[in-house]
């Protein structure tokens, strides 16, 4: 007769509760919808790396053949936090904040952080040629 | 899930569209041969709410799709020129194929080569079942041809029955060789009868045959599609 196995893992595994960065960057893909009528949609694509989750954050066009623009790429660990941020990580140079780099030690420093990059003059640069583009 | 397929004839009615689509509170719309500025249909149908998002296809601009769900509820299965199909994967319900079809008009392809270009589009359709490893398919599109024709009803082409008791026998075999069954509900529009007008096309082409109203704009089920389909309520 065989016996049952003991089971050494916690009775109640729940979610965190903590805002990941996946999912403040969807909250503000939807915000990027709604702004733009979806002519410029906000694209999330959490990839595993190794030990790491690495989140694209693109502006896609879907009336120019789905053109897309990565804008931020956040790298994190299993808990979300510490995240490291990289804003405009390519080829786009000439602002002050173009490529540049952030450690969010937490969900109110990843949000400031955000908050920051997205309104800069950089991304309302961005965005206005891509709905330029995608009207002509 | 509500779709709209409409062949535009190179024409741009932006605000029958947008009036169509948020009257019958479309989920999918698939245009044909539009030739309008897709960012003023997109800005017109989100005006009040944003509610729609266009979906390209990769390499075929002949096909637009317009839907409520963003492009990853829809990726390509199959795209060449008369035909994309569209994996339709959405929370808790069973995967569909949609697939959206153009075949060679009527005025510049004969019977046989419509035929034809009917067998390869049906062998596509079949590849892509394979690959997705189900046959929930459902196409929708400007066939160019009647629900009669050889196009539609020959069994390494369409293979398109008028009763679903028949398409529920799943397939058929002739020759040695076995060919999977669609339902076509257009057969039960055809003529006054129909709930609409008497075809799809009026063309009085003053051939020896003509009728006159032609069904070109047809929905194809596979059987297994039938349960999850209410085609009954189709309009055109």
């Amino acid at each position: 007769m065989q016996t049952k196995a003991p089971d050494y893992w916690p009775a109640n595994i729940a979610t965190s509760g903590i805002a990941t960065p996946s999912l403040i960057l969807r909250e503000q893909a939807r915000y990027l919808g709604q702004k733009t009528k979806n002519v410029v949609e906000g694209r999330v694509l959490p990839t595993p790396m190794g030990e790491s989750i690495v989140v694209y954050f693109d502006l896609v066009v879907p009336a120019l053949n789905n053109y897309s623009f990565r804008l931020l790429r956040v790298v994190h660990g299993p808990l979300g936090y510490p995240a490291d941020v990289h804003f405009l990580d390519t080829e786009t140079k000439g602002g002050p904040l173009s490529g540049k780099h952030f450690r969010a030690g937490n969900e109110t420093s990843f949000r400031k952080f955000l908050k920051q990059v997205l309104a800069s003059d950089e991304t309302r640069r961005i965005l206005g040629s891509l709905i330029t583009q995608a009207r002509t | 899930m509500k779709i709209l397929f409409w062949n535009t004839h190179s024409k741009a009615p932006d605000e029958s569209i947008a009036r169509i689509m948020k009257t019958r509170v479309v989920d999918l719309a698939i245009l044909l041969e539009y030739v309008g500025h897709l960012t003023s249909l997109l800005e017109m149908l989100n005006r009040e709410s944003v509610e729609f998002h266009l979906v390209p296809s990769l390499v075929e601009d002949r096909f637009v799709f317009l839907s409520r769900f963003d492009s990853s509820f829809f990726p390509i299965a199959h795209e060449s020129p008369r035909l994309v199909l569209r994996r339709l994967s959405m929370p808790a319900l069973p995967e569909l194929l949609i697939g959206t079809v153009h075949g060679p008009d009527m005025r510049n392809h004969n019977s046989d080569a419509r035929l034809q270009e009917a067998f390869h589009l049906v062998q596509a359709v079949r590849e892509a079942e394979g690959k997705v490893g189900h046959a929930r398919t459902v196409l929708v599109g400007d066939f160019n041809a009647s629900p009669y024709e050889p196009a539609m009803v020959t069994a390494a082409a369409f293979n398109a029955m008028p009763s679903r008791k028949i398409a529920a026998r799943i397939d058929r075999t002739v020759q040695n060789r076995t060919y999977p069954f669609f339902y076509n509900p257009m057969w039960s529009r055809l003529g006054d009868d129909s709930k609409g007008p008497p075809g799809t096309f009026y063309y009085d082409g003053g051939d020896a045959t003509n009728v006159y109203w032609y069904m070109l704009d047809q929905v194809l089920l596979r059987p297994e599609a039938l349960p999850l389909s209410t085609w009954h309520s189709l309009r055109f």
